[in-house]
C-alpha cells in the first residue's frame, strides 16, 4: 500500500509539472524586467573590484546514530 | 566634542563594541568578532554607494511643418476614449484596442512630431499566418476559440514609444557567501564565510523603449520587443498610409520611471555578474547615476487583434518588423483535468509495475 501511495505521489507531481508546462505555453505576455537588449556594445567598464572577507559561521548538526 | 562613532555589525546589523580583551570589535548580540579595519572599510563602502540619481532630458519629438499634417484625421473611440490618427485616404472605423466604433473628431493638430518611425516590414497576411501558428499545437486551447476567432480584424497600428539613451555610473556592494561542509563521526558541519564585494564602473544603454500609449498594454508591447532600430527612418507622414497611428497620451516624463527600473535592473545584474567564485551573491547596497540621459520619440509598427470569447477580452500583438507574435490564450480546464488524470494514472501504473518487477 505504501509503495502504491509513493508511486501515486510521484505521478501527481509529474502530472502537475507537465500540465503546468502545457498551461505556460498559453501565456506569452510577460513584463520585461530589464534593459539587457539595449545595452550598448562594449560599454561595460569595471573600474573598482574589491572583495573583503568579513566573518564566518559554523553550524553543526548531530548525525543520527544507526 | 566629536560625536560618538558607531559601527553596525556586518552579521546582524546590531551596534558593535570594542572588546579590550580580544583587541577587536565584538557584537554583543550575535558574538561575531571582526578586525577594526574590516568593519571600517565595510562601513565606508556601504556609505559611499550614495543615492540613485536618474535625471533625464525629456525634450523629445519635433514641431510639425505647416501643412505637413493637414491630411491627418483624429478618430475617437466612443467606448475606451482612445484617439487614433489615420490619413484621410485610410480612414478608421473601429478602435484597434477595444474593437468598438470610432468617429472622426477633427483634423490632427498639436502634439509633437515623432523623431523616427520603423516602417512596417510584414504585411497583414504575415500577421494572419502568425496568428494561425500561435493557435496551433496547443493542447489546452479550447477548440471553439480557434474556430470562432476573428482573423480578419487584425489592424496595423503605429504605437508611440519614448526611447531612452543614458550612460550609467554604478557603485554596488554585494554580500557574497562561500560554503564548505564536512562531517565527523558525531556531527555534520556547514561553514559559511561572508565577504563584501565592491564593484563600481560604467555601463551605457541606448533606445530603451517605453510605451507612450495608455490604451496599448505595456506588458503586451514589451513582450514583442526587441525592435531593431537599424530600420528606423526620419518620420514622414507618408509612412502612415494604410495604417493607423496611436496618439501618445503618456508623456516622456511619465515614462521615465519604467525606463529607470529596467536600466537599474540590468546595471545591477551586469555588475553582479562580475562577483564570481561564491556559493551565493546578494545586492546589499548600491546606486546608479545617469549621465547624458536623453529621450527620443518614435512610432513602432504593431499588428493588433482583439477578440472576445466567453465574455473575456483577448488581445494579440505582432511585431510588425520582426514577426514576434504574443497573446495570452484561454485554458480549457476540462482538457487540463483530463490530461492531469491521464498522466497521473500512466506514471503511477508504470512506477508501481516497475516496483513489482524489482522486488
Amino acid at each position: 500500500m505504501l509503495d502504491f501511495l509513493i508511486c501515486l505521489g510521484i505521478g501527481i507531481i509529474a502530472a502537475l509539472f507537465i500540465v503546468g508546462m502545457m498551461i505556460s505555453k498559453l501565456k506569452t505576455v510577460h513584463k520585461k524586467q530589464n534593459a539587457a537588449d539595449y545595452q550598448k556594445n562594449d560599454s561595460f567598464r569595471l573600474e573598482v573590484s574589491r572583495d573583503s572577507y568579513l566573518y564566518k559561521e559554523v553550524k553543526k548538526t548531530p548525525l543520527q546514530k544507526k | 566634542m566629536a560625536g560618538l562613532i558607531e559601527y553596525e555589525c556586518p552579521c546582524c546589523g546590531g551596534r558593535i563594541e570594542f572588546d579590550s580583551g580580544l583587541q577587536k570589535l565584538k557584537c554583543p548580540y550575535c558574538d561575531s568578532v571582526f578586525d577594526i579595519e574590516t568593519v571600517q572599510n565595510y562601513t565606508a563602502d556601504i556609505q559611499n554607494t550614495g543615492q540613485d540619481e536618474m535625471n533625464w532630458d525629456t525634450q523629445a519629438g519635433g514641431e510639425w511643418q505647416e501643412g505637413e499634417n493637414s491630411d491627418m484625421r483624429v478618430y475617437t473611440c466612443q467606448s475606451c476614449g482612445g484617439e487614433i490618427i489615420a490619413d484621410s485616404t485610410t480612414g478608421a472605423s473601429k478602435c484597434p484596442y477595444c474593437d468598438n466604433p470610432v468617429v472622426m473628431t477633427g483634423s490632427f493638430s498639436g502634439d509633437l512630431k515623432p523623431d523616427y518611425i520603423i516602417p512596417f516590414k510584414l504585411d497583414k497576411d504575415a500577421a494572419k499566418a502568425a496568428l494561425s501558428k500561435h493557435l496551433s499545437g496547443k493542447r489546452l486551447l479550447p477548440k471553439q476559440f480557434s474556430s470562432e476567432n476573428h482573423i480578419n480584424e487584425i489592424k496595423g497600428v503605429y504605437v508611440p514609444v519614448w526611447l531612452f539613451d543614458a550612460e550609467a555610473d554604478a557603485n554596488m556592494v554585494y554580500r557574497a557567501e562561500k560554503r564548505n561542509s564536512w562531517s565527523d563521526s558525531n556531527y555534520h558541519y556547514v561553514e559559511t564565510s561572508y565577504y563584501s564585494a565592491v564593484r563600481a564602473g560604467k555601463i551605457a544603454f541606448e533606445l530603451v523603449p517605453v510605451d507612450g500609449s495608455e490604451k496599448m498594454d505595456d506588458d503586451l508591447m514589451e513582450s514583442i520587443e526587441p525592435f531593431d532600430f537599424k530600420d528606423a527612418v526620419d518620420f514622414r507622414t507618408a509612412y502612415l498610409a494604410g495604417y493607423l497611428a496611436d496618439r501618445y497620451d503618456v508623456s516622456a516624463e511619465q515614462s521615465i520611471e519604467r525606463a529607470n527600473s529596467r536600466i537599474k535592473k540590468s546595471t545591477e545584474a551586469a555588475f553582479a555578474g562580475t562577483v564570481t567564485g561564491y556559493s551565493a551573491v546578494k545586492l546589499q547596497s548600491g546606486s546608479v547615476r545617469l549621465n547624458n540621459g536623453k529621450a527620443k520619440y518614435a512610432l513602432y509598427p504593431v499588428w493588433i487583434l482583439n477578440t472576445t470569447w466567453n465574455g473575456e477580452k483577448y488581445t494579440f500583438a505582432m511585431n510588425g518588423q520582426t514577426g514576434k507574435f504574443v497573446g495570452d490564450l484561454p485554458v480549457d480546464m476540462k482538457a487540463a483535468s483530463m490530461w492531469f488524470a491521464l498522466i497521473t494514472a500512466i506514471v503511477t501504473a508504470v512506477l508501481y509495475g516497475l516496483s513489482f518487477l524489482l522486488q
